[in-house]
């Protein structure tokens, strides 16, 4: 079971279009997979139609699969399960705050529910919090999507810097442009120059476009109801590239495996 | 929340509700959306033994595929392995399947035997989704009508596939209660068992070592009329698929049966007047005797991986070519075996013993005819061990191959004493006895193959050496043949030695001991022959 992660520091950046996309794309190739929708705000499960959970304690000592578990919901698509979001996730960063190796509690956690899985998509809420702390010690990849202008430049450097500081492994960190627009000469320009200075980036660019507007209309993944459209087609194959990273170690050697601390 | 467990995975419908009516049973409380109808034909295989039933599966070929599916409550359960072969194509033996997961999982089911169509349906089938108010699927079900034939207009069977969703368990159970309210019901007996017994044949256990309901205090001739009678039945299931050639188990299990019935009468010499024994057992022989050939060849051509294993390459070549004679003489023998059983004087004479078993017989008394079985039975048990025990004294390496077939014969029918009359000998104590003896017996029997083979070979080898034309592959091939059989013959023989050390270890020799005591005390009266326990 490997635990990937959507996940960056800004909102509105196309993160929860890549998780809803790429957990769908993983269970069209056979994989059994749990999306995991952490930001309170649910989009992720609306993407599939899936009411938020019923609100549970997380008033405990420690997080435990059952609370998790009675609330995992089966897609549409079999093979494909949602673990909706839920209000008490706003608290989960002071629940975990009051535990014993606080920093691991999600991961132990996802342990437990991964038995059934081969792969979990975590949607992650924004910020640097516990919480997100939590999420990077527990995945193989962290999938952060850029947009690309000299502001977002500036918040990838905060990623780096943040996992520098914690001495958390930076090689598990994979950067692609998201939302990015032809005609902008400053997007294709930081398209150009960044992956210069990060040759982790993925090769596919996700385009700017309305499509992923109309996501929230149809409530399912434009790889579902358009393979066809353009915006489809560059995320299927961004999900490709991510496979095959994750089954093979990465240019600069280092495996998507967590490492046993 | 507590999760409801849906009850089981498929349920019966009344044949007469069409999915109309369904439909507008559960629209007010769902949402629906109905997928396309599907009509297919499917065709079921097993063995005669129904290893594929028994073994809680079912294999089907539909659409194409060739599927091995789970048996639930006698219908396609969840699918296991699937492999694309088309319907006129499907193998008649697992050894001809397309290497794979299917394979693997249906060979230790039917092992040698050939598969054979036990039934065609039709299928039709139509996917059925419930959704909620926000249109997302809350449970599904596939609604199935099975035809009888292509153009049948009403179905005998209709059942409901339930495939629920994973946190959706509440609307699972409205929509199953629904579906009750209609009619809907467990099954109770699942669809292919109602179509195989309207049809005519119903899935049954099959075996050589059936239940005789012997008892200690029956008389013996009583006993081994039981025997002979159910032995019979036995050889004549047999019969159809020998005749049609359908797999080599059915002559095998003829020949055992024959065999036994053979052996019962030996065992229990003195049952029926000299005369009437003799008579009997010549016929049993005739029946043995009669397939002898077919036999041979049919142990050859199952070996035929084997043989070519065992040869290098340069040689496999004209290998071939003996196989290639043998299929063909075998042809010839099938043709003769068939000849016989079809023949009327066959089926007069097999006719009349079977009336003759069929009801205690009204012949002559003889001395031992009205004894009860157990303790005679104890005592020639004790008798024909004693009898393996004073052999096993004299044996060296040395010793001729011919004492080694005598003590095979000996273990043969000490085996079939016990195995025959288990049932008059105390539950659980025979085991061990039986396992050392199966261990022996294996080892004299590829003893004995070995010594046949080879003989064989050799006879064949010098019928070709008649034929005109150039014979040095072939002598090389059959010499090669010859040099490894003899070799594994020898093996075999100092397996055979510490085999039966064990065998006559002490251990095994109060088992035995045990064993006929108990039997001996069973029983009532006081044969002559328990006196030896």
């Amino acid at each position: 079971m490997k635990i990937v992660s959507a996940y960056s520091i800004k909102g509105g950046v196309g993160k929860t279009a890549l998780s809803v996309n790429l957990a769908y794309a993983l269970q069209q190739s056979g994989k059994r997979t749990l999306l995991v929708d952490l930001d309170p705000q649910g989009a992720a499960a609306f993407f599939f139609r899936v009411s938020p959970a019923a609100e549970f304690d997380l008033e405990l000592d420690e997080l435990t699969d059952a609370g998790f578990k009675r609330n995992i919901r089966e897609s549409d698509y079999p093979g494909l399960d949602i673990l909706p979001s839920n209000l008490a996730y706003r608290n989960l960063d002071i629940a975990l705050d009051r535990m014993r190796k606080s920093r691991k509690q999600l991961r132990w956690l996802l342990d437990d529910l991964g038995v059934d899985y081969d792969f979990i998509v975590l949607d992650c809420p924004p910020n640097i919090t516990l919480l997100s702390e939590n999420v990077f010690r527990a995945s193989s990849m962290i999938l952060a999507p850029v947009i690309p202008t000299p502001l977002s430049e500036r918040t990838l450097e905060q990623l780096f810097d943040f996992f520098k500081e914690v001495e958390l492994p930076t090689e598990i960190i994979v950067p692609f442009f998201s939302m990015a627009q032809k005609r902008s000469r400053i997007h294709q320009e930081t398209i150009a120059h960044l992956p210069v200075r990060y040759p982790m980036f993925l090769r596919t660019v996700i385009p700017f476009t309305v499509e992923i507007e109309k996501m929230g209309l149809r409530r399912m993944p434009v790889l579902a109801y358009g393979p066809k459209l353009p915006v489809a087609q560059a995320y299927s194959a961004l999900c490709k590239e991510i496979q095959e990273r994750l089954e093979k170690p990465d240019v600069s050697g280092a495996a998507y495996t967590r490492k046993n601390s | 929340m507590e999760s409801e467990r849906v009850p089981q995975k498929n349920c019966q419908i009344p044949a007469e509700l069409e999915s109309e009516g369904l439909c507008a049973a559960l629209e007010p409380t769902f949402g629906l959306r109905l997928g396309e109808v599907v009509r297919a034909k499917a065709t079921f295989y097993d063995t005669f033994e129904w290893g594929i039933w028994f073994g809680q599966r079912l294999l089907y070929q539909s659409g194409g595929q060739l599927c091995l599916c789970e048996r639930d409550h006698d219908w396609i359960g969840d699918l296991r392995r699937a492999t694309p072969i088309a319907a006129r194509r499907v193998p008649r033996f697992v050894w001809e399947f397309p290497e794979g997961d299917l394979r693997r999982e249906v060979e230790p089911l039917v092992g040698i035997r050939a598969l054979m169509r036990v039934a065609r349906l039709w299928i039709q089938e139509q996917p059925v989704e419930l959704l909620n108010r926000e249109e997302k699927t809350v449970f599904r079900f596939d609604l199935t009508a099975l035809f009888p034939e292509g153009g049948a207009a009403e179905p005998f069977y209709r059942l409901c596939h339930f495939r629920p969703l994973r946190g959706y368990e509440a609307e699972a159970a409205k929509a199953i209660e629904i579906l009750r309210a209609l009619g809907a019901r467990e099954i109770s007996e699942g669809p292919l068992a109602i179509f195989l017994r309207e049809q005519g044949s119903p899935p049954r256990h099959y075996t050589l070592r059936p239940s005789f309901d012997l008892r200690p205090d029956l008389p013996v001739r009583e006993t081994a009329r039981r025997i002979i009678h159910r032995m019979l039945a036995i050889a004549h299931e047999n019969e159809a698929g020998i005749k049609e050639d359908i797999d080599t188990e059915f002559l095998h299990d003829y020949r055992i049966c024959m065999r036994k019935i053979r052996s019962v009468l030996s065992l229990l010499k003195g049952i029926y007047p000299e005369e009437k024994t003799n008579e009997l057992k010549a016929l049993f022989e005739r029946c043995c005797d009669a397939t002898n050939s077919l036999r041979d060849f049919d142990v050859y051509l199952l070996a035929r991986d084997q043989y070519t294993r065992m040869l290098p390459e340069v040689l496999r070549a004209p290998l071939q070519e003996v196989f290639h004679d043998f299929g063909r003489e075998r042809r010839r023998a099938l043709r003769k075996v068939v000849r016989d059983l079809s023949s009327t004087e066959y089926r007069a004479s097999i006719e009349k013993v079977e009336r003759f078993f069929s009801a205690p017989a009204d012949i002559l008394e003889t001395d031992v005819s009205h004894e009860p079985a157990g303790p005679l039975i104890a005592g020639r048990i004790y008798k024909r061990y004693k009898r393996i025990l004073k052999i096993e004294r004299g044996l060296g390496s040395d010793t001729p191959d011919e004492v080694l077939h005598k003590v095979r014969i000996h273990c043969k029918k000490l085996r079939y004493l016990i195995e025959f009359f288990s049932e008059l000998l105390p539950e659980g104590e025979t085991d061990q006895i039986e396992k050392q003896l199966r261990r022996l017996q294996t080892c004299l029997g590829v003893f004995n193959d070995c010594s046949v083979q080879q003989r064989s070979l050799l006879q064949y080898w010098e019928r070709k050496r008649q034929e005109s034309g150039r014979h040095e592959g072939l002598a090389l091939c059959i010499g090669g043949l010859v040099a490894l059989l003899y070799h594994d013959q020898q093996e075999e023989r100092n397996r055979f030695h510490n085999t039966l050390d064990d065998f006559c270890s002490p251990q095994i020799a109060r088992a035995v001991k045990a064993v006929c005591v108990d039997s001996a005390k069973s029983g009532s009266g006081s044969a002559e022959d328990s006196k030896a326990a």
